[in-house]
């Protein structure tokens, strides 16, 4: 019953739109087609009109077609109110997690469009501010917001993120509000749909400020705080020049924001600021914040305070009445900011924290979108206190020292020029550098600033603190003449890009600098912030820094996201966003099987196919190996608390899957060939070489088995040091983790293995480094067996065979010309013991000599 | 820089004297006054620096908005060493004339080459989309 309830001249526009009236009259708009059964909730709607009739009064009725719909929309929302909330409250289906993008920007009003309700759609009361807010997806599609900081913008501009949420009742009345104005201004908005919206920037007329006057007086109930708003500009009332000034919609705007300033707590403190600083150039009735609609830093001092009060005082502190009435639209007049764009006076009002903002007068409008918007995205960095230059109402972080810090200083200053040069002379007044103008000095304060532990990272950035090193009477060398300078030799034209404006610029930098994977997307500052994180701590481990976690925390804890969908809409509606573009193509992921294997046989050799195909296989499986260290990697990034075991379990399942999956592509079914294809090319053993300590132990022996088993070819491959020696310290792990039974196994696989040439394996073995390296590490780990474990627990069998292999080893070494033993990479002393333990004396002797090679410590 | 170590921002720059160099060759001298998210610039009192071997003219421009897109890099100039330059200035219309000469010289050079690959049956580059210096 929407189309009621917005007023009866919208059924006989429906009515136009529909085109096929069977029969004249109302009844014939609820055709079933377009609008569903609404028959079916015994819903008598000529009942209900004739009830509102009554309360409305008579003769409205037949005024239907008549009227402009404003007097009785409005009472008729007046009824209706409730209903009215309740419908636009169903129609938003369900709430999803959303759109990341769209989750951090608040909703606006989509009135325009027409949606059919349906009563028993899924209710959730803050479905609202999905719905109407900027996330809701004809307001994406506008795209004005992104044009200037200074319009209405998602991302959540630092003045109206404070407005106390009794919101979404300011919500409903904002929009029926808004629905109203373009209903009954202009019709053919609401057929714009998303666009609608560009309706408010149209400037409002007469009847918009008599309909939100009235609608305000109507509802004292629903706010509180707006309430005694209300009242105190009812007392102080609005001066009349404000609201007859219709025509200067930008002024009107811009005046009642003037009007009322603080009823926050700090009124007093800061009428008493404002006094010190006349200011010349302007009227002394004017409302000393304001200056050509920007709200100097000098009078930041009345928002400044307003600020520092936690919105949930402001109700309560309406004593103070409003001093600062005057003739609100004089600030503007007579200054000499030059070109300043008159609605940007108009969006001002919208910058005010508090209970304010709803009830503007003529800002309304424009404020309906404004007044439901959030926190700006990445509201940290602009919560900081610090009242800017036009724009003090900045995020709302309470800092009150600093703030009245500030303000205090300000008031000292007896600067006459105040006009453009506030800014550089705030900006220059921090806490930290005050009243110096300097030069050089400015990279020392930046570095410090940077280093500056400013509660927690990018929170509290000193960024419009920025250096501002210029020499002023430097300046005339290059354009003497063009400048106008005042004694201080400050830039005049200083400042034209406000506060405001530059946060909003960096606001959109770092929501630019979010990333998923911080070690991809910006790799070297993330690896320099370990390693400095690393030095900070000492060795503590994996220098782990807390940013790092934190973005990848907040990016796990999204779910798939899904777009949002209306319920009981013609059509399937979409709507996309920076997450969600929309889907124009559906493309399917070439699975990696199928890669290379379009090769076209004519071209291509057999051999360098095959050889392609290789190489294509060993990428394969590196790219297996490169996600398993990556998701190593995020693992090792998780913070060390309860979170760790939900964050990590998916990460490590993930992982070993990966693991068995690498294992089973290297494995190549025990099919030693295909192994040995892959150690024959440098990349496959440098694979082999980073997957080995991944591997769990079964799946390594295996490979190291391999490994022994082609240990001849793999020695003849190596001829030009072809880094076969990688591997060895990886296999060298892995023996020393072995028992007698896998020893021997890589013994017999050494031995085993069909030679060529007559020479037996263990004595080709010992002419190569990577050979003799190996079985001088088996041999190691054979001492270490024996040594550490009592010969009972010893397998008899195992140990005889050890025997063998040992013994066959020292023959071989006694015959063998001792140059030709190549030293192995790693020497092992108790070698010798263990010869001595399984050999017999007169063996030893030959073979001790020999064994030298195999005992010294490297000389390299 | 201030707000997150790590990332460089215009922020800094602004109201500070810039030396911007344009992706067509230009040389502009400005102070900076606005910016916005794709680093269109705003450039005040700009003056355009010709160059030509160890000389330069100026032309003073007034206020210039330059696209993102079209520069290549930009820095601050030093104030106190500005004066000291190794190079000497000259009146407009002279670096100009210089500038046209040289401009000349790098044609002909162009047209040389591309005889010559002509010459030896190649097929000379065009770089028709990219018309940019840099």
């Amino acid at each position: 019953m929407i189309i009621k309830a917005l007023g009866p001249r919208v059924s006989s526009y429906a009515n136009e739109l529909l085109e096929a009236p069977e029969e004249e009259g109302d009844f014939d708009i609820l055709n079933d087609e377009t609008f569903g059964d609404i028959d079916q909730e015994d819903y008598d709607w000529e009942q209900q009109t004739e009830k509102f009739a009554e309360v409305l009064g008579t003769g409205h009725k037949h005024e239907s077609h008549n009227d402009s719909g404003f007097n009785t929309a409005e009472k008729t929302y007046r009824s209706q109110e409730e209903y009215m909330e309740h419908s636009i409250s169903q129609l938003m289906v369900d709430e999803d997690d959303g759109d990341p993008a769209i989750l951090r920007s608040r909703p606006i009003p989509r009135v325009g469009a027409r949606v059919k309700v349906k009563p028993q759609a899924i209710l959730k009361p803050h479905d609202l501010d999905s719905l109407f807010g900027p996330s809701s997806p004809p307001s994406l599609l506008d795209a004005e917001h992104l044009i200037s900081p200074t319009s209405k913008n998602i991302w959540g501009s630092p003045h109206q993120n404070q407005a106390p949420q009794p919101t979404h009742f300011d919500n409903i009345q904002a929009i029926f509000d808004f629905a109203k104005s373009a209903n009954s201004s202009d019709h053919h908005l609401s057929h714009h749909g998303p666009h609608s919206r560009a309706a408010p920037m149209v400037l409002p007329k007469a009847q918009t400020l008599e309909e939100i006057e009235s609608s305000m007086l109507q509802k004292p109930r629903v706010l509180t705080a707006e309430e005694l708003e209300r009242q105190l500009r009812g007392e102080s009332s609005l001066p009349p020049s404000a609201l007859s000034s219709v025509q200067n919609g930008h002024r009107v705007s811009m005046a009642q924001y003037n009007v009322p300033p603080p009823p926050v707590i700090g009124s007093p403190q800061s009428r008493a600021m404002v006094p010190p600083n006349p200011m010349p150039g302007v009227s002394p009735g004017v409302p000393h914040g304001v200056v050509n609609g920007h709200r100097s830093p000098v009078f930041g001092g009345p928002s400044a305070m307003r600020m520092s009060m936690p919105r949930g005082i402001a109700p309560g502190t309406q004593s103070v009445p409003i001093s600062m009435g005057g003739s609100p639209g004089k600030g503007m007049i007579g200054s000499p900011m030059v070109g300043t764009p008159p609605y940007r006076n108009s969006s001002t009002p919208l910058s005010r924290q508090s209970p304010v903002t709803p009830s503007h007068g003529l800002s309304q409008p424009i404020g309906i979108p404004l007044a439901m918007r959030g926190p700006p995205p990445v509201g940290s960095p602009f919560s900081s206190p610090q009242a800017g230059f036009g724009s003090p109402q900045g995020p709302g972080v309470i800092h009150p020292s600093p703030q009245q810090h500030r303000m205090v200083f300000h008031s000292s200053l007896n600067d006459t020029n105040m006009n453009r040069n506030n800014s550089n002379k705030y900006q220059q007044s921090s806490p930290h550098m005050k009243g110096q103008y300097f030069n050089n000095n400015n990279k020392e304060k930046f570095t410090g600033r940077g280093d500056h532990p400013s509660g927690g990272g990018h929170r509290e950035h000193r960024y419009y603190r920025y250096p501002y090193n210029q020499k002023h009477e430097a300046r005339t060398e290059h354009s003497p003449g063009l400048q106008k300078r005042d004694s201080k030799g400050s830039d005049p034209y200083d400042g034209l890009m406000t506060q405001r404006d530059k946060e909003w610029i960096i606001k959109i930098q770092l929501l630019q600098l979010q990333t998923d994977n911080p070690l991809v997307d910006d790799f070297y500052y993330t690896a320099w912030c370990l390693r400095k994180k690393a030095r900070e701590q000492g060795v503590d481990g994996e220098g782990r820094d807390p940013r790092l976690v934190i973005p990848a925390l907040a990016r796990m804890e999204h779910k798939a996201y899904k777009p949002a969908q209306f319920e009981g809409s013609l059509g399937r509606l979409t709507t996309s966003s920076v997450h969600n573009p929309r889907q124009i193509i559906d493309l399917l992921a070439k699975s990696m099987s199928e890669q290379g294997g379009g090769k076209s046989k004519s071209n291509v050799g057999k051999e360098l196919r095959k050889s392609r195909q290789l190489l294509m296989d060993i990428e394969k499986g590196y790219n297996i190996l490169l996600i398993i260290e990556d998701l190593e990697t995020k693992i090792l990034a998780l913070p060390e608390d309860t979170a760790y075991v939900f964050y990590a379990k998916p990460l490590l399942e993930e992982r070993s899957n990966y693991v068995d999956l690498l294992f089973h592509y290297l494995l190549c079914d025990g099919n030693s060939a295909a192994f040995m294809q892959y150690m024959n090319v440098r990349k496959g053993r440098s694979l082999t070489r980073r997957a080995l300590p991944l591997l769990d132990k079964v799946q390594s022996v295996g490979i190291v088995s391999l490994v022994c088993k082609n240990l001849q070819q793999l020695m003849r491959k190596d001829q030009g040091d072809e880094h076969v020696e990688e591997l060895f310290e990886p296999c060298a792990k892995v023996i020393e983790t072995c028992n007698l039974a896998t020893v021997v196994m890589f013994a017999e696989d050494i031995q085993q293995e069909e030679s060529p040439s007559t020479t037996k394996p263990i004595a080709l073995a010992l002419q190569n480094k990577f050979g003799s390296s190996i079985l001088c590490t088996l041999l190691h780990r054979g001492e270490k067996i024996y040594s550490s474990t009592s010969p009972v627990d010893l397998d008899s069998s195992l140990q005889n065979e050890w025997c063998e292999f040992v013994h066959d080893f020292a023959s071989i070494v006694a015959t063998i010309p001792s140059d030709s033993i190549a030293s192995p990479l790693q020497t092992h002393p108790d070698i010798m013991e263990h010869l001595g333990r399984l050999l017999n004396k007169r063996l030893l002797a030959v073979v001790e000599d020999n064994l030298d090679v195999f005992i010294q410590p490297r000389q390299s | 820089m201030n707000y997150l170590p790590g990332t460089a921002s215009l922020i800094e720059e602004i109201d500070k004297k810039l030396l911007v160099v344009l992706r067509d060759g230009r040389t502009l001298i400005g102070i900076l006054r606005s910016i916005d998210q794709f680093a269109n610039l705003v450039l005040h009192r700009t003056i355009e620096r010709i160059h030509v071997g160890k000389k330069y003219g100026d032309i003073p421009r007034g206020i210039f908005i330059v696209r993102g897109e079209n520069v290549v890099l930009l820095g601050e100039v030093d104030i106190e060493n500005e004066g000291k330059l190794p190079l000497e200035e000259v009146p407009i219309d002279d670096i100009l004339e210089m500038q046209r000469e040289e401009q000349i010289v790098r044609q002909a050079e162009e047209e040389r080459k591309k005889k010559a690959l002509i010459d030896r049956g190649m097929q000379p580059t065009t770089n028709e989309y990219t018309d940019d210096m840099y």
